[in-house]
C-alpha cells in the first residue's frame, strides 16, 4: 500500500489541534476551577442555606471555561510547516517530514520526493511520540479536577464550614454538670445579641474579635464533654486556642471588657429600678403585670447576662396572683441588690471607714463606685504583678518574711470585716482602690494565719458579670480552676493551689517564681475583686 | 530533468575528487570541502591564513583533480588590472597590423588569488565583474570567462604592513571565508614524510570533468530545503544586524553591519551543497550550521567599538546561532 502523505499530514494536524485544544482546556479549567472554589466559598459564605441545586451551577464556571478553550485550540489551524518541523526535531528525522512537504506543496517533478516519501513512510509509524501533552498541561488538569473536586466538597457538604456549626454545646454543657463551661466559654456577645444599642455598642466590638474564636471553641468543649475528658484537658485546650487565636485575631482587652460589665451593670440598675416601680405601684394597686412590663421585664433581664435573673424575671412576668407578684418582686430586688437587702452590713462598714455619708449615698452611686472599682482593679492588677516581680528581684526573700505589725494589724482588720485571708496588697488604701473594705466578704473561719507561707485551697466568689466571665478571662489560662455554687452568689471560683503548684513544676517553673504566681492569682480572685 | 542516476554519479565523483584531494592535502578537511562547496555553488572562497600552510597546494591540487585550467595570480602592490584581466596588442597577420586581445590569468576555470590583499583595491576591483558575473570587460568588449569558474583567494592576517583590505563588496562576493589553521603534530609528521621522501608530492590525475562539475551544480539546486528552514535562515541573517528585532545584544553592541542577501543566498546554497556532499537528499540543520560562520563570518562589519575591544565576529555568530530559535 503506497504510503499517503495527505493522510498522514492530516492525522498530524488533528492530533495538534486535540492536544493544543485539550492544552487551553486544562489551563483555563485549572484557572476556573480556582474560581469557582472561590465562588463557592463565597456562596457558602454568605448564603448558608443555599439550594444545592443553584450552588452546583458554579460547577459550570470551570467547564464552561474548558469547554469553550477546547473549541478555540481545536479551531485554529497550525502553521503546517513550523509544525512539521518541529516534528523533525522531536523525532530528529532530519527534516524529512518538512521536507517531503515542502516537495510536494511545490509540485515539482524531483528524484529526492519518492526517496523522502520512503523515508517518512519509515518514520511515520511512530510519529505520535513527536506531538504529546506537556507535562504542564497534565498539571493543570490535575490541578484543576482537584479544584473542581474540593468545589463540589465546599458546595455539598456545607457542614465543614464555620458558619454550620451548631450552637447547641452550649445547652448540652450545661446539662453535663460537670461545670458551668458557659461561664468559660460564653462570650459577651451572647448578652450583646438582646441589649440595647446604646448598650451593644462595645459588645458588638467584642462579638467581632472574637466570633471565630467563640465558634471554634464553643466547637473544641463540646467535643471535649462528648469525650467525657477532663476539666484540665478542656481548659487546656481553651488556653492552647486562646494562644493560637491570639497570633490571628486580638483578644478583646481589658477595655471591652469593662464596657461589657458595664452594660451588664446598667441592665442590672435599670431592672431594678423598674422593680422597684413595679413594687410601689403593686402596694397601691395590686394587679397582675401588664404584657407591656412583662417584656420590659424580660428584655432588661436578657441584658444583665444572669440566667438566674432571667428566669426569677420570667417566673414574674407570668405570675397572675399579684400577692406572689409582690413576694417575687421582693426576692429579685434582693437578687439584684444584695446591699440594700443586707443594711446591718453596710452601716459597720462605714462607720469603721469614717465615712458615714456614704451610708445615705443613693444605690445608683454604690453601683457607679463599683465599676469604678472594677475598673481600677483591672489597671492596678496589672501594675501591682509589675511592682511585686520588680520588688521580688529587689529584696530576695522578702516575700517570704513574716509579717510586720503593720501587716498583722491590716491583716486583723481585714478578718474583722469579714473577708477572706486572700490579700490584694499590704496596704489598705490598696484596698479601698478594689472596692474598699465594703466589698469584702466571706468567711473567716477557713482562714489560715497572717502571712503564712504555702498553698491552700480558696474560694473566690467573683462579682464581675453574671457568671464571673471576666475573671475567667484571667484564671482559665491553664488554671486548675472549678465553680461551686454559692448562696448569696451566683458562682464561686476555687482554685486548687496544690494542683496548679504540681503542674507548673511539671512545666519547669522555678521555684523562686511560684510565689509569684500564686499571688498573681490570689489578687485576681480576690473576693469582691474589682466590683 | 535530473534523474537519480544523476544523482549517484555525481555523488560518486564528487567522492573520488575528495579522496583524491586528500592524498595531496594532510589534514585539513574543513578547507577541501569548503572549496568543493564555493565549486557547486558557483562561488568563490576566500582562505585566510599564515604562509606555507598549503594553500596553494590545495588549490592546485583542487584544478588538477578536476581536470580543469589553473590560473595563480600573485598579488602586488604594483599589480595592475590589464595585468588580470589582460589587454589589447597590436599584432602584424598578413602584412596587416590590427589590435587583438590579449587574455589575462583571470581567464581560466580555478583562479588562485595569491595573498589578495596585498593588490591595491584598483587592481583588486579587476576581479569584482569576474567573480559575480563570470565576465570580463576590456575596453568595450565583454568576455564570457567558461565554466566551471572558481576563484580562490588567499590572504594573510598577520602581515598588515603594505596591504589594502578588500572593501566590503569585493569581500561580500566570496561565497564563504575559511581560516586555514595550523597542522597538529600528526598532520605535521606526515606532511614532512610525503615531502621528504620518494618522489615527493605529485598532483592527482583528473577525476571529474567540467560536465560532472555542472551536473552536480543543478543536483545540489535542486536539493529541497524545508520553508521553516528557510524562514530560519532567513531570521539567522537578520539577527547579524543590530537594528534587527531577532538579533542579540552583543550583536547590537559591537556589529555596525551585517550579512547581505548575498549571506542568505550563501547559507541556502552553502546548506545544500554540504547535504549533497553527505550524501543527504534534503537539507537539514546541521547543514546550516556546518556553512554558518563560513558564510558570515567575513560580512560582519564590526563598530568602532567591537574593532576596539578586539571582538571576534565568531563569538558574536556563536550568539547569533544560540539565540535564534529554529522555529
Amino acid at each position: 500500500m503506497r504510503f499517503d502523505f495527505s493522510r498522514f499530514l492530516l492525522e498530524i494536524e488533528h492530533r495538534l489541534r486535540r492536544f493544543r485544544g485539550l492544552s487551553f482546556a486544562c489551563r483555563l479549567l485549572f484557572y476556573g476551577s480556582i474560581a469557582c472554589v472561590a465562588v463557592s466559598l463565597g456562596l457558602r459564605w454568605l448564603t448558608p442555606n443555599l439550594a444545592l441545586g443553584v450552588a452546583l451551577l458554579a460547577l459550570l464556571i470551570p467547564v464552561s471555561l474548558a469547554a469553550a478553550a477546547f473549541l478555540l485550540g481545536w479551531s485554529r489551524r497550525p502553521d503546517l510547516p513550523h509544525l512539521l518541523l518541529q516534528l523533525d526535531d522531536q523525532l530528529d528525522s532530519g527534516a524529512r517530514i518538512s521536507s517531503l512537504y515542502e516537495v510536494r506543496t511545490r509540485g515539482q517533478a524531483s528524484i529526492f520526493r519518492e526517496q523522502l516519501e520512503a523515508l517518512v513512510e519509515s518514520i511515520s509509524t511512530d510519529w505520535k511520540r513527536g506531538i504529546t501533552l506537556p507535562n504542564r498541561t497534565l498539571g493543570f488538569l490535575s490541578a484543576g479536577i482537584a479544584g473542581v473536586l474540593i468545589a463540589c466538597a465546599i458546595l455539598v457538604f456545607p457542614v465543614s464550614l464555620p458558619m454550620a456549626v451548631s450552637s447547641e454545646p452550649l445547652a448540652q454543657s450545661e446539662a453535663s454538670g460537670q461545670m458551668p463551661i458557659s461561664s468559660i466559654t460564653e462570650p459577651a456577645q451572647d448578652n450583646a445579641r438582646t441589649a440595647s444599642d446604646e448598650v451593644s455598642a462595645p459588645l458588638d466590638l467584642s462579638e467581632e474579635t472574637t466570633s471565630s474564636q467563640q465558634d471554634a471553641t464553643e466547637e473544641l468543649t463540646q467535643t471535649q464533654l462528648d469525650k467525657g475528658l477532663s476539666l484540665d484537658s478542656i481548659l487546656d485546650n481553651l488556653s492552647t486556642l486562646s494562644r493560637g487565636q491570639k497570633q490571628v485575631d486580638a483578644p478583646p482587652t481589658s477595655e471591652e471588657l469593662m464596657d461589657l460589665a458595664e452594660a451588664q451593670e446598667q441592665a442590672r440598675q435599670a431592672l431594678s429600678e423598674m422593680l422597684m416601680e413595679l413594687q410601689e405601684r403593686m402596694q397601691n394597686s395590686p394587679r397582675p403585670l401588664t404584657r407591656q412590663e412583662s417584656q420590659s421585664l424580660k428584655n432588661l433581664a436578657a441584658q444583665t447576662g444572669d440566667p438566674e435573673i432571667e428566669q426569677q424575671t420570667d417566673d414574674l412576668a407570668n405570675e397572675p396572683n399579684p400577692d406572689q407578684i409582690g413576694e417575687k418582686l421582693q426576692d429579685l430586688i434582693e437578687e439584684l441588690d444584695p446591699d440594700s437587702a443586707k443594711p446591718e452590713a453596710s452601716p459597720k462598714t462605714s462607720e469603721e471607714n469614717g465615712n458615714g455619708s456614704e451610708q445615705e449615698a443613693p444605690r445608683s452611686t454604690e453601683i457607679s463606685g463599683d465599676q469604678e472599682a472594677g475598673q481600677r482593679f483591672l489597671e492596678r492588677t496589672a501594675e501591682q504583678l509589675e511592682e511585686q516581680a520588680n520588688a521580688e528581684t529587689e529584696q530576695d526573700g522578702d516575700s517570704h518574711r513574716q509579717p510586720s505589725p503593720q501587716d498583722e494589724d491590716d491583716s486583723q482588720e481585714t478578718r474583722e470585716d469579714g473577708s477572706t485571708d486572700i490579700r490584694m496588697a499590704d496596704d489598705p488604701d490598696d484596698l479601698s482602690q478594689f472596692g474598699g473594705k465594703e466589698g469584702i466578704g466571706g468567711d473567716s473561719d477557713d482562714d489560715p494565719a497572717p502571712g503564712e507561707v504555702g498553698f491552700i485551697r480558696e474560694e473566690a466568689p467573683s462579682t464581675i458579670g453574671a457568671e464571673g466571665e471576666l475573671i475567667n478571662e484571667f484564671v482559665t489560662k491553664g488554671v486548675p480552676i472549678e465553680m461551686a455554687p454559692s448562696e448569696d452568689r451566683t458562682d464561686t471560683h476555687i482554685i486548687d493551689f496544690e494542683r496548679m503548684e504540681s503542674i507548673l513544676h511539671e512545666r519547669g517553673l522555678p521555684e523562686e517564681a511560684l510565689d509569684s504566681v500564686r499571688r498573681y492569682f490570689e489578687l485576681i480572685t480576690q473576693p469582691e475583686g474589682g466590683s | 530533468m535530473i534523474s537519480e542516476q544523476d544523482f549517484q554519479t555525481a555523488a560518486a565523483t564528487f567522492e573520488r575528487l575528495r579522496s583524491a584531494i586528500a592524498e595531496v592535502i594532510v589534514g585539513n578537511e574543513e578547507i577541501v570541502r569548503f572549496a568543493l562547496i564555493s565549486l557547486l555553488c558557483k562561488g568563490n572562497v576566500l582562505f585566510e591564513g599564515v604562509p606555507g600552510l598549503g594553500k596553494t597546494l590545495l588549490v592546485r591540487t583542487l584544478a588538477g583533480a578536476l581536470g580543469l585550467k589553473f590560473s595563480r595570480i600573485q598579488f602586488t602592490p604594483d599589480l595592475m588590472p590589464a595585468d588580470i584581466v589582460g589587454t589589447d596588442i597590436i599584432t602584424e597577420e598578413s602584412g596587416h597590423r590590427q589590435f587583438s586581445f590579449a587574455a589575462g590569468p583571470i581567464f581560466g576555470n580555478v583562479i588562485l588569488a595569491d595573498e589578495i590583499n596585498r593588490a591595491t583595491p584598483k587592481t583588486q576591483s579587476a576581479l569584482l565583474e569576474a567573480m559575480e558575473e563570470r565576465t570580463v570587460t576590456v575596453g568595450a568588449k565583454t568576455y564570457a570567462l567558461e565554466e566551471p569558474y572558481i576563484v580562490l583567494a588567499t590572504q594573510n592576517p598577520i602581515e598588515m604592513e603594505g596591504t589594502y583590505p578588500l572593501p566590503e563588496a569585493q569581500v561580500d562576493r566570496f561565497l564563504l571565508k575559511a581560516k586555514v589553521t595550523f597542522p597538529n603534530l600528526d598532520n605535521l609528521v606526515r606532511i614532512t614524510e610525503r615531502n621528504t621522501e620518494g618522489t615527493g608530492i605529485q598532483l592527482p590525475e583528473a577525476t571529474a570533468t567540467a560536465s560532472d562539475i555542472l551536473t552536480a551544480r543543478q543536483i545540489v539546486r535542486a536539493i529541497p530545503i524545508a520553508a521553516a528552514l528557510r524562514e530560519y535562515i532567513g531570521r539567522l541573517v537578520l539577527a547579524t544586524h543590530p537594528e534587527s528585532e531577532y538579533s542579540p545584544a552583543q550583536i547590537k553592541e559591537y556589529v555596525e553591519y551585517g550579512g547581505s542577501p548575498r549571506a542568505a543566498i550563501a547559507l541556502v546554497m552553502g546548506a545544500k551543497a554540504h547535504a549533497f556532499l553527505a550524501g543527504e537528499i534534503n537539507v537539514r540543520r546541521d547543514d546550516i550550521e556546518a556553512v554558518f560562520k563560513a558564510a558570515l563570518t567575513h560580512r560582519l562589519v564590526l563598530n568602532f567599538r567591537g574593532e576596539a575591544e578586539g571582538v571576534s565576529p565568531d563569538t558574536l555568530l556563536d550568539e547569533v546561532w544560540n539565540k535564534t530559535a529554529t522555529n
